[in-house]
């Protein structure tokens, strides 16, 4: 058994016994002790922005999808830059996981190894992250890691762009490299970069990240023996150690100080219509994201989704890791920002994720498109932690619903007979969520990346044949509220030039379903969709100077449908790779925030100007927001009728109590149907499923509805 | 972590509880340490804004409240409508309109934006007293009204 293996399952034991370190460092001398902390957060930024001054791929450089830190010889983070936050809990798993099957001894973990992972089980979240560990060693003793992710944009699997929705199991995912050992001397194997460029079919876009990691990674390797040099290895061990208790600490006090202790629930939900899609198993599924999150007068916060929905052969689980990453890093975000962001938050968070789901799943299930997912349990934590923090009083901090987020890929033979794999990640600026004294940023947030960037189109246009013929913030585009939800980004894109052969798809679920939902009387998100226009007139359009489309316009009747002739499909917002040709066009928006608050309480004025900015219709400001207006004859301009706004509303108030029904009444009528069994059978499956697991859930069911004792299932 | 008293002035608290302070302000309260008195001193500003003479223990969400009725404890709306034991949901005594249908779900999300009812409903609970939109729910048909937040009081 190796020496790391006995020490982290020392220190495993020992925090599970509550033996954690004081903080003698830090209270002998605060200030080179925070010193230090700063320097090695100056370590891991350098790493992530060495490497995304080094990659081509523009999702690296353009995006910064990529992240860098530094752990203990256990694999505890001790400090991570800024990027894909998700993957805090990734790189921790992966080196455990090297050292439970011992690596020490065989392949061996020495200096100048590089380990490579990018399977999600073991750590990570989809094939696309492709992360490289590099043990630190002094004097022959291994004394830290560091490591590096980026997303890159080609893998294999069934379809272009590294995410693809067509993934029905794990092995239609793409090339999975499982904590190999890949490099030795600060060099990647040769036969190890042939083997990637053999089974992905742009093998660059891999390649070139995995040597800006190792360029990040080399600097930070030697800044990191620099600081222990400085330091003392004395020092620098116990004060990392330090550095995690106090995580820790600081974790428990902030919620006790912030959040109300108390029990809250949330269901989020999410759809994969594969019945549409051209996949071997063509079967929709709906999935049930049941959360309670209990905090309580101490500090502590416990997350249980008992009764979660079961995984499934479709492209949409998440790995354990993932799930697990994604709750850290959201308490980092919305509560924990001002701390230290290493192992300590792991220990003051309690989760519980049953074996067998989809936040769980056994080895077989495909995990490429795990952004549904993670939205959904984000949006159920997120506003679970917003009521928390409002019933205390913080009311400038929570947020409602998390908006969806999306890629569209494309890939091919371009004009010059070579193989493209492209994704662009301008979809996943996404609407932020609403708060109670706040809209939310349109197209400004991601679930997984808060530094996330839009990019410009000009690093993609020479990439791929799909080219903007429009890019902008979409009308009515997020969640309506009293605030309104971050409206999301769209994009319609021609088809040009005529590439040898073009397929391209798009993954982003919340269609059936609003997969962003509202807050405090706020409504959820609009549901996702996209178009396609193929067999068009465009270049005959284009010739005669005709206008061109540039946006949707009205979703009913869009833009695109409305100025060119073709054949006009309304695809799920999750769409299989299916083949295009040259002046196709293709319109995709990414998802909006949930709303807060009732809706006839906007500011009539904030509606009116919005109106006028082309962010929200009319008809929504009439309909929605109870907001009269008077359009100036000439400029189209519109005015606010503040008599008739008044009025409006008051009238609309009358109404809501018209035609709505007491709670009784409601819940006797639903219960009828519930006896009768009219549910859609898609819906049947789902409790069905829920039922199975979580005998709570089904006994809560009963009982509230009133059913009988013997009542199982659908 | 390090807390402090709260020295915001009463106006920027009542624009805070009224959810429109101004975003410069508001920037600079998240950008600021958290007090320790906070709960304490926004439960003084919702005391003054309520007609009701009950004590709130917790604001729960907008308009509502858990509050001390005698030995009772129950939710009311900021307009005096009382919703009964908050131990349970206040859902049970408001009124409720469900989005079932495509033309009802038209009504706010115009063509491809709307959900699928058969897949999905949105239920929206008003106040039966001031018809305040308390909580939208966007949940299956037939899913048991969500228990949002049960506060420890004690």
């Amino acid at each position: 058994m190796g020496k790391l293996k006995d020490r982290a399952l020392q220190r495993e034991k020992d925090l599970s016994e509550g033996k954690r370190p004081s903080l003698i460092l830090k209270d002998a001398d605060p200030i080179k002790w925070e010193v230090l902390y700063t320097r090695l957060l100056g370590i891991v930024q350098e790493g992530r922005e060495t490497a995304r001054l080094i990659s081509a791929s523009p999702t690296v450089r353009e995006f910064g999808e990529c992240v860098f830190c530094v752990f203990t010889p256990e694999g505890e983070v001790v400090a991570f830059s800024r990027g894909i936050l998700l993957h805090f809990a990734s790189f921790t798993a992966t080196i455990k996981w090297m050292l439970k099957n011992n690596y020490e001894d065989d392949p061996g973990i020495k200096e100048g190894d590089l380990f490579c992972n990018n399977d999600p089980q073991i750590g990570g979240a989809h094939s696309a992250d492709v992360a490289t560990l590099m043990p630190i060693f002094r004097k022959g003793e291994l004394v830290a890691w560091v490591g590096g992710l980026t997303h890159v944009m080609e893998v294999g699997g069934t379809e272009p762009g590294g995410t693809p929705p067509s993934a029905l199991s794990r092995y239609d995912d793409g090339l999975m490299v499982t904590a190999q050992k890949v490099g030795e001397n600060d060099k990647y194997f040769r036969d190890y970069h042939i083997m990637v460029s053999r089974n992905t079919r742009d093998g660059k876009w891999w390649i070139i990240d995995d040597l800006a990691k190792l360029g990040g990674m080399i600097k930070m390797k030697k800044a990191l023996l620099d600081v222990i040099e400085e330091y003392g290895i004395d020092y620098y061990e116990k004060a990392t150690y330090e550095m995690i208790e106090e995580g820790r600490r600081f974790a428990v006090s902030k919620i006790k100080t912030v959040l109300f202790p108390g029990t809250y629930r949330t269901a989020g939900f999410y759809d994969v219509l594969n019945s549409e899609q051209p996949v071997r198993f063509q079967k929709d599924h709906y999935m049930h994201f049941p959360l309670e999150m209990t905090v309580t007068k101490n500090g502590e916060m416990f997350l249980n989704y008992d009764g979660l929905s079961s995984p499934g052969y479709h492209a949409n689980n998440a790995s354990l890791i993932c799930a697990t990453g994604l709750h850290i890093y959201q308490l980092l975000q919305e509560v924990l920002y001002d701390g230290m962001f290493n192992a300590g938050l792991v220990q003051a968070l309690k989760l519980n994720i049953p074996e067998n789901t989809v936040l769980n799943p056994g080895i077989q299930y495909a995990c490429s498109c795990w952004v549904s997912a993670m939205v959904a349990a984000g949006s159920c934590f997120q506003r679970a932690l917003s009521r928390a923090y409002y019933a205390k009083g913080f009311r400038e901090e929570g947020l409602s619903g998390k908006a969806i987020t999306a890629s569209v890929f494309a890939g091919g033979v371009n004009e010059n007979d070579s193989l493209f794999s492209i994704v662009n990640f301008e979809m996943n600026c996404s609407g932020a969520a609403a708060s109670s004294n706040k809209d939310g940023l349109d197209s400004a947030n991601s679930v997984w990346n808060p530094e996330v960037n839009l990019s410009d189109c000009e690093p993609f246009e020479p990439l791929w044949p799909l080219k903007w013929l429009g890019r902008g913030v979409q009308t009515d585009g997020g969640g309506f509220g009293k605030h309104r939800g971050g409206a999301s980004i769209s994009s319609l894109y021609v088809i040009e030039p005529p590439v040898k052969f073009i397929e391209s798809g798009c993954y982003m679920s919340g269609d059936r379903v609003f997969a962003s939902a509202g807050t405090m009387g706020g409504y959820p998100a609009p549901a996702r969709y996209r178009y396609t226009l193929v067999d068009t007139n465009f270049a005959e359009a284009a010739a005669l100077k005709q206008p061109l489309p540039h946006e949707e316009g009205d979703p009913a009747n869009p833009d695109f449908a409305r100025l060119l002739k073709g054949t006009l499909k309304r695809g799920s917002g999750q769409s299989a790779s299916v083949q295009f040709k040259q002046y196709d066009l293709i319109y995709h928006a990414s998802g909006g925030g949930g709303g807060w608050g009732d809706p006839l309480e906007r500011s009539p004025n904030t509606v009116i100007r919005e109106v006028n900015e082309g962010l929200t219709t009319i008809t929504t400001a009439e309909n929605v927001y109870g907001v009269a207006a008077a359009n100036t004859p000439g400029n189209g301009h519109w005015t606010l009728d503040e008599g008739k706004t008044s009025a409006l509303r008051n009238e609309m108030r009358k109404k809501r109590l018209k035609k709505a029904l007491s709670s009784k009444a409601y819940m006797k009528k639903e219960r009828k149907n519930l006896l009768e069994g009219k549910l859609a059978p898609i819906v049947k499956e789902m409790y069905n499923d829920s039922f199975k697991k979580s005998a709570r859930f089904l006994d809560e069911f009963k009982q509230f509805w009133g059913l009988p004792d013997q009542f199982s299932g659908f | 972590m390090s807390t402090r008293k709260t020295e915001w002035s009463g106006d920027v608290l009542r624009d805070l509880t009224d959810g429109n302070l101004d975003l410069q302000v508001l920037l600079e309260m998240q950008q600021s340490i958290k007090e320790e008195d906070r709960f304490e001193t926004i439960l003084k500003v919702e005391q003054e804004k309520v007609k009701f003479p009950e004590k709130i223990l917790v604001p729960i969400g907008e308009h509502l409240y858990v509050v001390q009725k005698g030995s009772e404890r129950v939710v009311k709306c900021a307009c005096g409508h009382e919703f009964g034991d908050y131990r349970q949901t206040w859902k049970l005594n408001a009124k409720v309109f469900a989005r079932d249908t495509a033309e009802s779900m038209e009504e706010v999300f115009r063509g491809p934006r709307k959900c699928d009812p058969s897949w999905m409903v949105l239920r929206e609970f008003y106040c039966p007293t001031c018809a305040a939109l308390l909580e939208v729910e966007a949940v299956p048909p037939g899913y048991p009204y969500v228990f949002d937040f049960l506060p420890e009081l004690d």
